[in-house]
């Protein structure tokens, strides 16, 4: 389908997992991912007519979802370097607790590790490692060179596998959580 | 795009838990914005979302909803969309008081815990892949990690979980250095018996303003294998759409802690020269040269002038003054027609110098510093001055 000439709810149904997993990524935290992707696409409701085609709508709604995680770490300045027992915190608004996580398993320790990184190196790992966006789909999106991408991914799983050489090694990545 | 091999580490993570969206919020949205989207007048087509009787209704009032119409041309068109603020979502205003209003004891306990996760990474050399080590001045320093090369970027950090005044606060209480236009801090690893992840809300006080409140946190401390506990009372303030404590907690167990909390127990060794200081000292009382100073840490330089005023030798003290033009306050003669009863008995000296030896120089400028220490009067700063000849010698009135 073409970018043109879809209605809010052909987009909406397009890239909703998109724009959802990408903020879950982001903020590791269900109800601000929630919140995030309902600003997202208010925004793309609002700003539809600026959209000039220039780029893929996936990549033009990846990078305002990108701006709004970027607007809400910024005010919030809330990075989810979190403790363990701290993310298990986070619950939704709705009555429902958001499911336990249990945070032995390797995705978590993955995740931690992602959530420590500063936002620039979170957001390329995530779209190019993990959404597997390609290196000019991931440039558009967060506005950088490519050759930004390369060296800021390259730079970011390189971080994230010395975090995890750590952990392994038993070693408290910043104290964060005490051997015990 | 194809995978790579450095990718495939990442593989656990593509399938974590919570991906799927919660079972009704898809529906609730979606929902949401087709109210917004017929609120707002968007130019993006929303047909098929209305009943068809609905439709018909408004193209019969000559109103067509489509990408090519726009209802209202002032309404909803921006250059970009970070600068929208769409009435359905509340304003930040609206989302502040919700948040003031939302403070409970898991709130208390997050910020406590993200405040110390903050801390412990800026005391760590700013993440896990902090800069290479170097020595300066005969300690070991390290680069800050590249999220941290400048003090602004720590603070920046430091303030999404404390309020400026404490990130200053952390900052101004460690001894960062500026190298090659870089940070960097002693290489030190800081450890903390305090569990602060794990603390208990004993009680919660609103202050006067909806936008503080004052938290007692019981606090377990792991220590030798027994666990045991404290109390603190902080103040958290909401600044910046976030609550933030206003403090700094304590770590308990790195060395750094320990000096700083000596106390009126006051259990600081005794002031003592190490050998290589005593051979230098020795060598300069002979003849004076700063030659024999030269490799010498400031800290050194500093325990030399304090051993020489025990020793009452007031002129290996004077020589080890500053003679950097400005700063000397007074010659050889005036120095020497101080009484003796204005300079100290050996017991106010020990007292006033306990702790020196512990403690950390910090450079505060291209020739200037001073050496952080603490002991029963509390902490102390002793300053030295770097001289034309590069050698570090002691400021006129150390103790500030």
């Amino acid at each position: 389908m073409g970018d043109t000439g879809e209605s809010i709810q052909d987009i909406y149904e397009k890239y909703f997992h998109d724009v959802y997993q990408y903020l879950l990524y982001f903020t590791n935290s269900r109800s601000e991912a929630e919140d995030l992707t309902q600003d997202t696409f208010l925004k793309v409701i609002k700003s539809y007519n600026s959209f000039t085609h220039k780029s893929s709508l996936k990549t033009w709604i990846l990078s305002i979802a990108s701006r709004t995680a970027i607007d809400h770490y910024r005010k919030r300045k809330l990075i989810s370097i979190l403790p363990e027992k701290l993310t298990n915190l986070y619950k939704s608004n709705d009555g429902n607790p958001d499911e336990e996580i249990e945070h032995t398993e390797d995705w978590a320790v993955l995740q931690k590790a992602l959530s420590t990184l500063k936002a620039d190196f979170r957001n390329v790992v995530i779209l190019r490692g993990l959404k597997e966006c390609s290196i000019k789909e991931t440039a558009e999106i967060l506005n950088w060179k490519e050759s930004k991408v390369k060296v800021d991914y390259h730079r970011a799983i390189r971080q994230m596998k010395k975090m995890l050489e750590k952990s392994n090694e038993g070693v408290v990545v910043f104290n964060e959580q005490k051997t015990r | 795009m194809s995978k790579r091999p450095d990718n495939d580490f990442l593989q656990p993570l593509k399938h974590r838990p919570g991906l799927a969206p919660r079972k009704n919020f898809k529906q609730e949205l979606r929902t949401a914005l087709i109210d917004e989207a017929d609120r707002t007048k968007s130019r993006l087509p929303v047909q098929g979302w209305f009943p068809n009787l609905l439709v018909a209704s408004l193209l019969i009032f000559g109103i067509f909803i489509g990408s090519d119409f726009v209802l209202n041309s002032s309404g909803g068109n921006t250059d970009s969309p970070g600068h929208e603020n769409p009435p359905a979502v509340p304003d930040q205003d609206q989302k502040d008081e919700k948040e003031k209003q939302k403070f409970d004891e898991k709130a208390a306990q997050q910020i406590i815990g993200i405040a110390f996760a903050h801390y412990s990474v800026v005391l760590n050399g700013g993440g896990p892949e902090s800069g290479k080590t170097f020595t300066e001045e005969g300690e070991a320093y390290r680069y800050m990690g590249e999220d941290f090369d400048t003090k602004q970027e720590v603070l920046d950090y430091l303030e999404e979980a404390f309020t400026p005044e404490a990130a200053l606060q952390i900052f101004g209480e460690h001894p960062f250095i500026v190298k090659k236009d870089k940070l960097a801090q002693p290489g030190q690893r800081f450890s903390g018996d305090y569990l602060w992840q794990d603390t208990e809300v004993v009680s919660i006080t609103k202050k006067e303003s909806e936008s503080e409140r004052i938290v007692e946190y019981n606090v377990p401390i792991e220590k030798e294998g027994e666990t045991k506990s404290d109390t603190y009372e902080f103040t958290l303030k909401y600044v910046d759409g976030g609550w933030k404590l206003d403090g700094v907690m304590p770590l308990s167990s790195g060395e750094e802690e320990k000096e700083s909390k000596d106390g009126p127990q006051d259990d600081t060794p005794e002031f003592m020269l190490t050998d290589v200081e005593m051979v230098a000292y020795k060598a300069f009382s002979n003849d004076l040269n700063e030659q024999h100073l030269k490799d010498l840490p400031p800290l050194s330089i500093a325990k030399l002038y304090v051993q020489a005023e025990l020793e009452k030798r007031y002129d290996i003290s004077y020589a080890l003054y500053t003679d950097r033009e400005g700063y000397v306050l007074r010659t050889k003669e005036e120095d020497q027609a101080i009484p003796e009863s204005h300079r100290g008995t050996t017991e106010a000296i020990t007292k006033q110098y306990k702790g020196l030896q512990n403690g950390k120089f910090i450079q505060t400028g291209e020739f200037e510093g001073y050496v952080k220490y603490s002991n029963a009067n509390g902490e102390q700063g002793f300053r030295m001055i770097k001289d034309e000849d590069g050698i570090w010698n002691v400021g006129f009135n150390p103790i500030q």
